[in-house]
């Protein structure tokens, strides 16, 4: 298999990396990677495209990565665009979720209602609730604090921003989800 | 049931949820052989390319060439859903602001929106500054002003008076039967002034320095009387010196308790004399300024030559105790027989003068016959009788060994005390005073403001430096002395005839602002016959006058009007060479009937009650920056309509102001141009806050009252604003309290707030009825800390500390019992005059007559000690 150069394969993709690398970051990051796009995405069904076209993307980049960090930072940001990309197109037309037979292959179930991940301890629902109802930045910002643990110049890097805006983010956004429940359980 | 956000501190719960989100894994399986696939069918792909790691590669450059997700532009959370009036009347902002006189110098299309000013209205409000006041040519000039306001002639009696003259007068110190402490508590005094024996020793003359150790071991570290400016000392009933405390009890005494912790108790006490050596009960607060106790306190005096004070107190005036500033002995027909007053005239202390001598028989005669009929040109009442004032003094003490405090000097001044300042050893005292003067018959002194020493009238303010406030009615002084704490000598003085209702200290200048009533023009409606409708729009405005310290003498520099009326002392904020003043405007519609005739005017109440009919007044606020002139140089007017002002706070080049009526605008403006004030964030969040404390870095503190999206205020709330972005000010943190009302909410001093500990402290009431009175009272202390993600740790405020007040001893001085030689006491929690404060290792609790202490690390109790 090994020959210079790049050629376009027979169905029309460009690999450039090796199936094993892209696998092997499947095994590793598969809960990272799907659970940043179903914190990001409308339901599962979305959730599941994004995570097959991450590592698609993933195999067709040309990224030289450092490090494992490097690699981890590219894969959730990559998550995030998509993500962020089909919440934007799937607005305009809804109708375009989950083809049966498109190139996809998720198992996606249309009848199924939009935000339909449920977890098994309610109290999770009510923290993804929390999550999804939060801005874009706050929400990857608090996704990645408390879920993946990442330590806040982790995800400084990963989202291209300061120590100190990090920081300011996970205030806020903890104070947002304190207020925003607080105001309708006070009953006001 | 736990808030939301705690949930994210479950580790464990985290954990589970990231297990649980999770693919398919028909679909990762889906996913890995399309995967192997493409790279098979890839046949080329060369490994090396791209494949391989590069250890050169910069993980910079990486993250660079991939699209970052779209930062949506900060947009305050709404916390108030469907909350539109307030919203809706803030952005339509100043289109539907109507501070509007009829052609009165604002002009609507001036005025665009709250956030942005107009410099062509700038030349319209800067006629609105008045020209600078000017100084009476004379005393004479002065008493022509006085009457001239009072719609009396003046009499030609007034004129001849001399300095020397004024220090012959006599003082005499009169028993008042209510007197206040502190800025607004009442309690009443004794009866009669007894002499202390404290206040004995202490006039002795005696060195009272001994060879005992005068202090327990002396800490460096202490708080101080939370004030509006730093380096600018204001009065308190408690104050310390790090070695000891020194607090107003029941008003009347002075106590000095050592600050030792555990081993905590009372040295010694006083209680201060009135000029003539009698007891003076009234106290007000204290200053400490190196081994100097300033004992502020009220006293009613009785001024005049010995003929004056051997006279009767006329009836109808003074005796009713508590004429504060001064009284009026009535006109004819009032007087009683003289009989009664006598007795108390018997009293007085006139080694000479007896009831046979020629001058009092013409007193007596006049009063003894209450059924002639009174005659208007008789000189009324008799020449000679004191004239009454109530005085302002300050006692000095030498407290370098407190168990033993020396009296070293005592100054008085005419007038209710205002408020004083004390900066670089200068003690600036601002009092109020009501000069009484007669149609009739009038000396000099009953219209001069008058300074006092010890037992004697030191001198009057040079006419130089009295101002009337132009276009006023109001005949009330205003006196402002500067005393010299180190060679304890009065300065410089000053008297504004108007009255002053804020009075601000700067580092360069004292601001007396007085706000008056203002009426625009007739506004024309209807005519009929001899009667013309019209109506007239009022509203209040605020005169300011800028009064330079430091110098060594006091003049007024520069005066001004702006439209509005301020809140408090903090509304006025003095920085690089600009006073920045916020204010509220009132707008009230008054409908007339201007008989042309007559050219009376009448309420018209029909055509009133119809307009007001669902129509609140118009309300606006506004924020001005002036400069050394007093003229507006730059503005923002129009702010949050319709709602008023409840707390504001500068801090360099940053101001905050607060408004409410449904939801509270917390206004941020940025002051860095005083030609362009703009603001630049206005956070809506449900209540208010009441006083605002800058709490360090981009952090600023709110204690104020908590409310419902209507605006149903419930109660007390703390709250943290992030103040690091100026264009994003946000509530942090907050925390909500049981209870309704605190003294924090009106008086900045008894808020004990330390930034660099990150405590804050202040009393409350815990019950929702009277204020303090045989309700219960807390003290409360928080500590706040900002979050540490590094850490993983949330912040907020933290309870350190809530403790019961204990009872304080009442004593009621009207109730003298002669049978158990004793006055009646109750016992009652002194809420309002609770301080709380920290020295060294210890945090002290002053509530009445008590101390309560506890370590300042822990918050544990360390002492509660009782002063008899």
């Amino acid at each position: 298999m090994a020959a210079q150069g790049l050629e376009t394969a027979q169905n029309g993709l460009t690999a450039n990396r090796r199936d094993t690398e892209v696998v092997d970051a499947l095994e590793r990051y598969r809960k990272t990677v799907y659970g940043v796009a179903l914190t990001h995405t409308n339901n599962r069904c979305d959730a599941d495209d994004v995570f097959q076209e991450v590592f698609v993307a993933y195999l067709r980049s040309s990224v030289d990565f450092a490090d494992e960090e490097h690699r981890k930072a590219w894969l959730i940001r990559t998550t995030l665009n998509l993500s962020l990309k089909l919440v934007t197109s799937s607005w305009r037309s809804r109708t375009e979720l989950c083809e049966p037979g498109a190139p996809a292959l998720s198992v996606c179930d249309p009848s199924l209602p939009p935000s339909d991940f449920a977890f098994s301890d309610p109290r999770a629902d009510e923290v993804f609730a929390a999550l999804r109802a939060l801005p874009t930045d706050y929400r990857i910002t608090m996704h990645l604090f408390y879920l993946e643990d990442l330590p806040v110049s982790a995800i400084a890097n990963v989202l291209g921003t300061t120590e100190g805006a990090i920081k300011t983010r996970l205030s806020r956004a903890r104070a947002m989800v304190r207020d925003s429940v607080h105001e309708t359980a006070c009953n006001e | 049931m736990s808030r939301p956000d705690e949930l994210f501190d479950d580790r464990e719960l985290m954990a589970r949820m990231r297990d649980e989100m999770s693919p398919d894994q028909r679909l990762v399986d889906e996913l890995t052989s399309k995967l192997h696939a493409d790279t098979s069918a890839a046949a080329g792909t060369s490994i090396g390319a791209g494949a391989g790691t590069s250890t050169g590669t910069s993980i910079g450059a990486g993250a660079a060439s991939e699209p970052l997700p779209v930062s949506r532009p900060r947009r305050r959370r709404r916390w108030a859903a469907g909350l539109s009036v307030a919203a809706a009347v803030f952005l339509v902002a100043a289109l539907g602001f109507a501070v509007l006189r009829p052609g009165g110098v604002l002009s609507l299309a001036g005025i665009k929106s709250p956030f942005e000013t107009d410099p062509s209205a700038q030349q319209l409000t800067q006629s609105a500054a008045a020209a600078p006041m000017e100084a009476v040519s004379s005393y004479e000039d002065l008493y022509a002003t006085l009457c001239a306001r009072m719609g009396v002639a003046p009499l030609a009696t007034a004129a001849t008076w001399s300095d020397d003259m004024l220090r012959s007068l006599k003082v005499k110190s009169v028993p008042a039967s209510s007197i206040g402490y502190g800025d607004g508590a009442m309690l009443t005094a004794p009866a009669t002034g007894e002499r202390d024996s404290a206040a004995e020793s202490s006039t002795s003359g005696l060195d009272a320095k001994s060879a005992a150790p005068t202090s327990p071991s002396p800490s460096t570290d202490y708080s101080t009387t939370n004030t509006q400016v730093a380096g600018i000392d204001e009065a308190d009933v408690v104050k310390t010196d790090g070695d000891f405390l020194y607090m107003i009890l029941r008003g009347s005494e002075v106590v000095i308790a050592s600050a030792d912790g555990a081993n905590t108790k009372e040295v010694s006490r006083f209680t201060p004399e009135a000029p003539d050596g009698q007891s003076n009960c009234g106290l007000i607060d204290l200053y400490l300024s190196g081994d100097v106790l300033v004992v502020m306190s009220r006293v009613t005096l009785q001024v005049g030559t010995q003929e004056d004070l051997n006279a009767p107190i006329p009836q109808g005036g003074g005796t009713s105790g508590g004429s504060l500033g001064g009284s009026s002995p009535g006109y004819p027909g009032e007087i009683e027989p003289a009989a009664a007053p006598q007795a108390a005239s018997a009293t007085s202390d006139s080694p000479t003068s007896s009831p046979a001598e020629e001058p009092m028989a013409s007193g007596p005669a006049n009063a003894a016959s209450p059924t002639e009929p009174q005659d208007a040109v008789a000189p009324y009442p008799s020449p000679y009788y004191p004239s009454m004032r109530s005085v302002t003094q300050v006692s000095l003490y030498d407290v370098s060994d407190a168990r033993a405090p020396v009296l070293i000097d005592l100054f008085a001044q005419d007038g209710y005390h205002t408020t004083s300042r004390l900066m670089d050893n200068v003690l600036y005292l601002v009092t109020n005073h009501a000069p009484s003067y007669l149609p009739y018959e009038v000396r000099p002194y009953d219209y001069l403001p008058l300074l006092y020493g010890e037992g004697c009238v030191d001198a009057t303010v040079p006419s130089q430096h009295i101002y009337p406030t132009p276009g006023s009615a109001g005949t009330g002084y205003t006196v402002v002395t500067a005393l010299d704490l180190k060679a304890s000598k009065r300065v410089a003085s000053l008297t504004v005839v108007g009255s002053a209702g804020t009075v601000y200290m700067g580092h360069n200048n004292l601001y007396v602002a007085e706000s008056f009533y203002q009426e625009g023009e007739d506004d024309f409606l209807a005519q009929e016959g001899a009667n013309r409708y019209i109506k007239v729009d009022s509203s209040y405005d605020t005169r300011i006058a800028r009064i330079p310290v430091g110098t060594g003498q006091l003049a007024l520099a520069a005066s001004a009007v702006v439209p509005g009326a301020l809140l408090n002392q903090f509304s006025l904020d003095e920085f690089d060479g600009h006073l920045r003043v916020a204010t509220s405007s009132t707008v009230y519609t008054s409908f007339y009937i201007l008989n042309e005739d007559t050219g009376y005017r009448s309420h018209d109440y029909g055509a009133q009650s119809d307009a007001m009919r669902g129509a609140a007044p118009t309300q606006t606020n506004a924020l001005y920056v002036l400069d050394a002139s007093l003229a507006i140089v730059g503005r923002i007017e129009g702010l949050a309509p319709n709602e008023r002002i409840y707390s504001t706070r500068f801090d360099g080049d940053v101001g905050y102001v607060v408004t409410f009526r449904q939801v509270d605008p917390l206004f941020t403006i940025d002051l860095s141009d005083p030609r362009r004030p703009k603001v630049t964030n206005a956070l809506k969040i449900p209540g208010f806050s009441q006083y605002l404390h800058p709490f360090g870095d981009g952090l600023l503190l709110g204690i104020g009252m908590n409310a419902s999206d209507t605006g149903r205020v419930s109660t007390m709330k703390l709250a943290m604003f992030d103040t690091s972005d100026p264009y994003d000010v946000w509530e942090r943190d907050k925390h909500l309290l049981s209870t309704t009302y605190s003294p924090a909410l009106y008086n900045h001093k008894s808020v004990f707030a330390d930034v660099e500990k990150g405590l804050v402290g202040f009393p409350t009431n815990d019950s929702s009825s009277a204020r303090g009175y045989n309700g219960t009272g807390l003290y409360l202390v928080y500590s706040y800390r900002t979050p540490d993600f590094g850490m993983n740790e949330s912040g907020g405020f933290f309870e350190k500390l809530a403790v019961s007040l204990p009872l304080t001893k009442g004593i009621d001085y009207g109730t003298y019992s002669a049978y158990d030689d004793r006055y009646s006491s109750y016992e009652y929690v002194d809420v309002d005059n609770t301080r709380g404060l920290y020295v060294g290792d210890s945090f002290y609790i002053v509530s009445g007559d008590n101390i309560l202490v506890f370590d300042l690390a822990s918050f544990k109790q360390t002492a509660s000690v009782k002063l008899s």
